[in-house]
């Protein structure tokens, strides 16, 4: 091997510029709009949201603009099957099923909303206390969840049915005494977690109040565990409102909601298939939607998930 | 050293972790030295030998089980006022040794580095605050446009350097580096360091600096001090301790820096260690380094040894160096 000679003159020195080194390429997004922007990549959690826009639309208009209210009994159109005036059908008291279902959609939503929204706040000021008074008072906190956990959900909930009277407050209720559980479990958790992060123990070094840690670095940092899991609340609170109308121990006559529905359908299934099925495909658009927007939004409100 | 010289006096310190019924973690085990005005006080030691555990401890996230840290004469473990305490933390800030859990990544990089200066009200208005932002993103060689940006979109090297950007928004005379280099690769590392010792010739600080990379330490510190299980085994200006270690750990450590000459470096004797570090937890009273120490006698195994100035501003703990060398 001969080595080949390369003159100096041919070295030009390479000029860094030192802006140019530190620069960053990427263009300057708040977290709102990168989470949008990677929630928009994830085409079936698009799909999910649009639905869920539609199905709530449905929900807040459809039985303004039925030509039937979801009580008016007409005994000449018993049973009938879908039709022009009659999208849904009629159902056995010949009330329109297409108000109904909205009704039902209506009502299932709410309680589903404030079940979630009461477990939300619960379960977030249980959770957040809990780890970050630690010792002894978190001992105790979580002796009280295991209390909670041990009961089953059922028997609180039929034990409430037989003093409370029937309605959606009740049921609203019986969610929330053990659902928000799992959010304080998992706020606890996360807080535990950032409490011993550096950036926490920055914090406090510099001389931020306590206040301030909890507003500006524990909070922020728990936003998308709580956002997620109250995702997840939203279609279990509408599947358990829909178990407990099913068995009887829901709503009352003549209100509906997507269980009670499902309950009157499924009595005569064989010979008027269609007030089962209607009823039943919202129910599961519903929870199938949640459970995907749930997913996607988890993937893009994790900022370390970015690329 | 004249006593107005000493900024941080550190004095038979300790810090036990309950880690079980009748089970103590010492990690400080009565730790004394002194920081002066304006140097940089290096402290090595391998993993798990309670230097972050001091570091945190001098800087109060800790509370200390025994002994004193006093800091400008002010006992930072005792009883002050609020008012004092809070201006005790501008005054001592500490550097983090990951640069990716260091800074919250729900924050824009403009917050991060002014939670100092809103926490000590240092700015007057808004636009007050954005300039001081822009400025210490100068001084560590970022630029204004990073004001805006979210952490995650940083390297290693640069988030490192908005940590120290935020340490310094508050004005601080004492710094506490907790191995700020350690997760940087060596390239970066170079650029820190030079960052940190332009920082300190312009802004008169103080560093303790802990490491575990010993030709780093000896580059930066002007005094390096030497631990071993939760006690100080060494302390010597850095020359001295580079050129003449006493202690049999020193000796061992230094043995083990790589030379950068390949000649040199096959000719070169390490000393070598028996076992591995006991477990921290319940030690019996000897000297810490007896398990592993070549040289140990029966004494070392009986009682733990006292600091002794075998030279002047030379420190060590060692059965050994009972007298000084003939």
């Amino acid at each position: 091997m001969t080595k080949t000679e390369i003159p100096q003159e041919l070295f030009v020195k390479a000029e860094v510029d030192k802006e140019a080194r530190e620069h960053i390429a990427r263009p300057n997004l708040t977290a709102f709009q990168d989470g949008w922007l990677r929630l928009k990549k994830n085409k079936a959690a698009v799909c999910s949201l649009f639905i869920l826009i539609i199905v709530i639309l449905l929900a807040l208009f459809g039985p303004v603009f039925a030509k039937h209210t979801f009580f008016d009994t007409d005994y000449s159109q018993i049973y009938k099957s879908p039709s022009a005036a009659y999208p849904f059908g009629t159902d056995q008291f010949g009330r329109d099923q297409w108000a109904r279902i909205w009704q039902g959609t209506r009502i299932s939503l709410l309680i589903a909303f404030t079940a979630a929204f009461i477990d939300l706040f619960i379960g977030v000021t249980f959770g957040a206390v809990s780890a970050l008074f630690g010792g002894k008072v978190d001992a105790v906190m979580q002796r009280i969840i295991e209390v909670l956990v041990g009961v089953p959900q059922l028997i609180i909930v039929i034990l409430l049915m037989m003093v409370m009277p029937a309605g959606i407050w009740t049921i609203v209720l019986a969610l929330s005494i053990t659902g928000w559980v799992n959010m304080a479990r998992l706020v606890r958790a996360q807080i535990l977690k950032l409490k011993s992060q550096e950036f926490v123990l920055a914090a406090r070094v510099l001389g931020t109040s306590n206040r301030e840690i909890i507003l500006k670095h524990l909070i922020p940092n728990t936003v998308g565990v709580i956002v997620i899991n109250a995702m997840f609340d939203i279609p279990s609170a509408i599947f358990t409102e829909a178990f407990l109308s099913f068995i009887g121990i829901g709503l009352a006559e003549p209100n509906a909601s997507l269980g009670v529905l499902i309950n009157n359908g499924y009595h005569v299934l064989q010979n008027f298939p269609y007030l089962l099925i209607f009823p039943a495909l919202v129910i599961i658009l519903i929870m199938v939607c949640f459970s995907i927007l749930g997913d996607g939004l988890r993937d893009a409100l994790d900022p370390r998930m970015r690329q | 050293m004249p006593e107005e010289k000493v900024i941080l006096q550190v004095k038979n310190l300790k810090r036990y972790f309950n880690v079980g019924k009748n089970q103590t973690l010492k990690a400080v085990d009565d730790v004394s030295f002194s920081i002066y005005r304006g140097e940089t006080f290096g402290l090595v030691g391998e993993s798990g030998c309670g230097k972050s555990t001091l570091g945190r401890t001098i800087i109060r996230l800790y509370g200390a089980t025994g002994g004193s840290v006093r800091f400008d004469g002010a006992d930072v473990h005792g009883k002050m006022s609020a008012a004092q305490s809070h201006e005790l933390s501008r005054r001592m800030q500490m550097i983090f040794q990951d640069p990716y859990a260091s800074l919250n990544p729900r924050m824009k990089v403009m917050d991060i580095i002014a939670e100092g200066i809103d926490a000590h009200h240092l700015a007057k208005s808004a636009q007050e605050r954005a300039q001081m932002v822009v400025d210490l993103l100068e001084v560590v060689g970022l630029q204004e446009e990073h004001a805006n940006r979210f952490p995650h979109e940083f390297s290693g090297g640069q988030r490192q350097r908005i940590g120290i950007a935020r340490a310094l928004a508050v004005n601080p005379d004492f710094v506490i580096a907790d191995e700020p280099i350690s997760a940087l690769d060596v390239s970066i590392q170079a650029q820190v360091i030079n960052l940190l010792k332009k920082l300190q010739e312009e802004r008169k600080l103080t560093y303790l600096f802990i490491a575990h990379d010993l030709s780093m330490v000896k580059y930066i510190s002007d005094r390096v001090g030497v631990m071993y299980l939760g006690s100080m085994a060494e302390l010597a200006e850095s020359r001295e301790l580079f050129d003449n270690p006493l202690h049999p750990y020193t000796q061992a450590l230094l043995s083990a820096i790589p030379l950068p000459d390949p000649d040199l470096e096959q000719s070169r004797s390490r000393v070598p260690l028996q076992g591995s570090i006991p477990s921290p937890i319940n030690l019996p009273e000897c000297c810490h380094f007896c398990s592993r120490c070549p040289k140990a006698t029966e004494q070392c195994r009986k009682e733990a040894p006292k600091m002794v100035e075998v030279k002047p501003g030379h420190f060590v703990a060692c059965h050994l160096m009972k007298s000084p060398q003939a």
